[in-house]
């Protein structure tokens, strides 16, 4: 199985629609599909119309003394399952750091599933922490979204210097624009400069589009509910440069 | 730890129409009506129906913007596994992309090919069913479908069905759903897959190409009527393998060609005094040279069969080495094969067949002319699946009957030329069957460290004639009996089997030694053939050392003495 995580240090870049959109899209393409929704606020569960609810909660689960398959809830996108968020992981940070080889922990969490999907996605909580650090160990890759603002670059080198320093299994990092208002000329400037010297950084941007904003309100996936629009087309364009990246 | 998601198919009634029955689930479940789909689909599975047996369909789909995928369901609930695919063909599963789907059938299917076996249209009306929170937790579809006939034959409607299916985490909304469907709107479950449905209107048989004798004898039926009631069967599977042989479909075809072949000599070998000898013996060398043509190919097939196991025992730096010995012997197997084929499309093939055939028939219709008018019904018999009852009367018995009028050109009772043709085929079968197992005693007892391979590859040839018996008549006798018995017998056969298989591909890679030093690559190629003969003795030596641990099993004064009280009793 291979393991994405979307991530970034900020909250409301656009992790998690491009994690839900990006494992519908999976999952439409015939991989066998696991999303773990590891954000305490269960915003990924919401949209599914799952109940963020875990039984035995995010100590007992980390602790690898969950019975992982019983936790696990189909969604309406077939060939995608949701590993749902829980309150509890509010604390996960200290559940890992109460357990042995912390930064180990979410990679022997995932284990059993190895053969039931071809591919996991993990929409991380905004932090850096030990469950970040953990969340780095498990996956093959990183897609971090980014806004295209001043303060993007300085943001994203952190981040890479960062994995590249301190983790031991150091994931490919593949960074995209979110939330981009081709109205704005800083926007269209960055989206333009910086996959020129950031070969990390992919071409493909998601737009501030208001199907975007309006999938809290419809409970799905753009890319299954508003096909041909813009943002559900820029997130195809998004899946085809990470499948190309990452070799899904 | 499975992710099981339940899944279960309805029948539908023709006279329930898609819109009232959609009204009728609507007053007991939140349903949300998607959009009709329409497709044609190919099913596909091997021509043994593996994918049936292990309780999946397959198909062809048509993929929006072109293109085709393959995609299998599992009746059992479970995920549907997807593959990109070329356009609907024979397919081995190495054709396959690399993936989920190909793992998953690679163990089911093995060597054989994926065939097309039904093109079908069809029409669903997919329907969810939500909770409370709006979440869909059953999904079912309406589908009606139809067989596309070739040319213009039009179509063939199957019976149309419902299929609900879990999903993962939610087994009691489906559990609520299916009372619902039975209890509420009266829908019997039903459990003849789409795929049976299609074969069968097309003429086939749902369970595949046969290639087990079905034969429901009966103790006191005569010998001559039994015997040639199951040679029937394996000419049936003769033919029924030609076309696929003919056409290198996949190396089972000619595997099960050769074994239908190899049983037909083996009942006219042991029971050839129910039959005159000197309308025998033609017959008996047809066999033996569809045999002998069709030999050299079988062994190639199975050497490339078995070449990833062959050289995964080989040191990595050798195992590249070893490519131009596959491609000599792939080489080899072309060349067997055009000679083959050759053989099986001559003129002395299908005289000789034809006659054989005739053969059969006239013993048949003599056989069944002497037992008198038909006392059981010919055609499936109640719980036997598939056997069919031999015609005719119970065997009335060689000794003390006058001899009567015979046919031109057959035996009749009390020929002298077939004592055995009348007598009761138990004690006929039994005889032989104490008779190959007293023998196989007897020289297996004689075989040590100093026999030489010839020993072993005779006893093993014994051994097949006495499986073959227990397979083809052992059901004349209890299953708690004959069970072990070929359990034992096919675990003595198994390194017997593994010893000489080693000895015929250490030969046949050792003759190809001067032909592979021409070729280039050839040095490094005879290096590593050394390599590979040797492991292929070492695994012969270690078959011949366990000999003596599984001969002692299958002669073991215990099991002596059953075969002599169970077979030996009516002889």
């Amino acid at each position: 199985v291979k393991v994405l995580a979307t991530y970034n240090i900020k909250g409301g870049v656009g992790k998690t629609s491009a994690a839900v959109n990006l494992a519908a899209l999976a999952a439409q393409s015939g991989l066998r599909t696991l999303l773990w929704d590891l954000d305490p606020q269960g915003a990924a569960s919401y949209l599914f119309r799952v109940r963020p609810k875990v039984k035995g909660g995010g100590r007992k689960l980390v602790r690898g003394r969950s019975d992982i398959v019983a936790l696990l809830r189909g969604t309406d996108v077939e060939g995608l399952d949701l590993l749902p968020a829980d309150f509890s992981y509010r604390y996960m940070d200290l559940a890992l750091d109460a357990s042995g080889k912390p930064t180990r922990r979410l990679r022997k969490v995932l284990a059993p599933l190895a053969e039931h999907y071809d591919l996991a996605i993990l929409d991380c909580p905004p932090s850096i922490s030990l469950v970040s650090e953990s969340v780095f160990d498990a996956a093959d890759a990183l897609l971090v979204p980014l806004i295209p603002s001043t303060l993007t670059l300085r943001t994203f080198e952190q981040l890479s210097d960062f994995v590249a320093a301190e983790v031991d299994r150091t994931p490919q990092v593949v960074a995209f624009f979110s939330m981009v208002d081709r109205r704005k000329r800083l926007h269209r400037d960055v989206v333009a400069s910086l996959p020129e010297s950031h070969t990390t950084v992919v071409r493909s941007a998601i737009p501030a589009a208001s199907e975007v904003e309006l999938m809290a309100v419809e409970r799905t996936p753009v890319v299954v509910n508003a096909t041909r629009s813009r943002a559900a087309r820029a997130y195809a364009d998004l899946w085809a440069d990470v499948r190309c990246r990452v070799g899904v | 730890m499975a992710l099981d998601v339940p899944a279960r198919s309805y029948a539908l009634p023709d006279a329930v129409d898609a819109a009232s029955l959609v009204a009728l689930l609507s007053e007991r479940l939140d349903l949300v009506t998607e959009p009709t789909r329409s497709a044609t689909v190919v099913v596909v599975d091997t021509a043994d129906r593996r994918l049936r047996t292990a309780g999946a369909d397959l198909m062809f789909e048509s993929v929006r913007g072109g293109g085709h995928r393959l995609v299998l369901r599992q009746h059992a609930g479970g995920p549907r596994l997807v593959a990109e695919a070329g356009r609907p063909r024979r397919t081995l599963v190495e054709d396959l992309p690399a993936g989920a789907l190909r793992d998953h059938l690679a163990p089911l299917v093995e060597m054989r090919a994926l065939l097309p076996l039904a093109r079908l249209r069809v029409a669903a009306q997919p329907l969810r069913v939500l909770n409370g929170d709006g979440k869909t937790v059953v999904r079912l579809t309406m589908t009606t479908r139809a067989v596309v006939l070739d040319g213009d034959g039009g179509d063939v409607m199957l019976a149309p069905q419902l299929d609900a299916t879990g999903v993962l985490g939610y087994v009691k909304d489906f559990e609520r759903v299916a009372r619902v469907l039975t209890a509420r709107a009266g829908l019997t479950e039903t459990s003849v897959g789409v795929v049976d449905q299609a074969v069968a209107a097309l003429g086939g048989d749902p369970t595949g190409i046969r290639t087990k004798v079905a034969v429901r004898l009966r103790p006191d039926d005569r010998t001559d009527q039994g015997a040639v009631a199951v040679l029937v069967e394996l000419a049936d599977m003769v033919e029924a393998h030609l076309g696929g042989t003919l056409d290198d479909i996949d190396t089972e075809f000619l595997h099960d060609l050769r074994v239908a072949v190899r049983r037909s000599r083996s009942v006219l070998r042991e029971m050839k005094q129910a039959f005159p000898p000197d309308e025998l013996g033609p017959h008996r060398d047809t066999l033996r040279w569809i045999q002998e043509v069709t030999g050299d190919t079988r062994d190639l097939d199975v050497q490339l069969l078995e070449w990833a196991n062959l050289v995964a025992g080989v040191p990595g730096t050798r195992r590249a080495a070893l490519e131009p010995v596959r491609g000599l012997l792939v080489r080899h197997r072309t060349a067997a094969f055009r000679a083959m084929r050759r053989e099986l499309r001559s003129t002395r093939f299908t005289e000789s067949w034809r006659s054989y055939r005739a053969f059969l028939d006239a013993v048949a219709e003599r056989a069944e002319g002497e037992a008198g008018p038909s006392t059981a019904p010919a055609g499936q018999a109640k719980g036997a699946k598939g056997g069919k009852k031999v015609k005719g009367k119970k065997g009335k018995g060689a000794k003390g009957k006058g001899a009567k009028a015979t046919k031109a050109g057959t035996a009749g009772d009390g020929d002298a030329r077939a004592p055995d043709a009348a007598r009761p085929v138990a004690a006929v079968a039994g005889r032989r069957i104490v008779r190959v197992y007293e023998r196989m005693v007897q020289e297996g007892s004689a075989i040590d460290a100093t026999s030489p391979a010839t020993a072993l590859h005779d006893l093993r040839k014994r051994g097949k004639e006495l499986r073959y018996l227990l397979e083809l008549f052992g059901g004349l006798w209890p299953p708690a009996t004959v069970r072990p018995m070929v359990g034992a017998l096919k675990d003595l056969q198994g390194v017997l089997g593994t010893h000489q298989d080693r000895e015929v591909q250490a030969d046949h890679l050792r003759s190809m030694a001067d032909e592979l030093a021409a070729t280039s690559g050839g040095p490094d190629a005879l290096l590593a053939l050394g390599a590979l003969v040797d492991r292929l003795d070492v695994e012969q030596d270690e078959a011949r050392a366990g000999f003596a641990e599984r001969f002692a099993a299958f002669a073991a004064p215990d099991q002596q003495r059953v075969v002599a009280d169970t077979f030996g009793a009516g002889a």
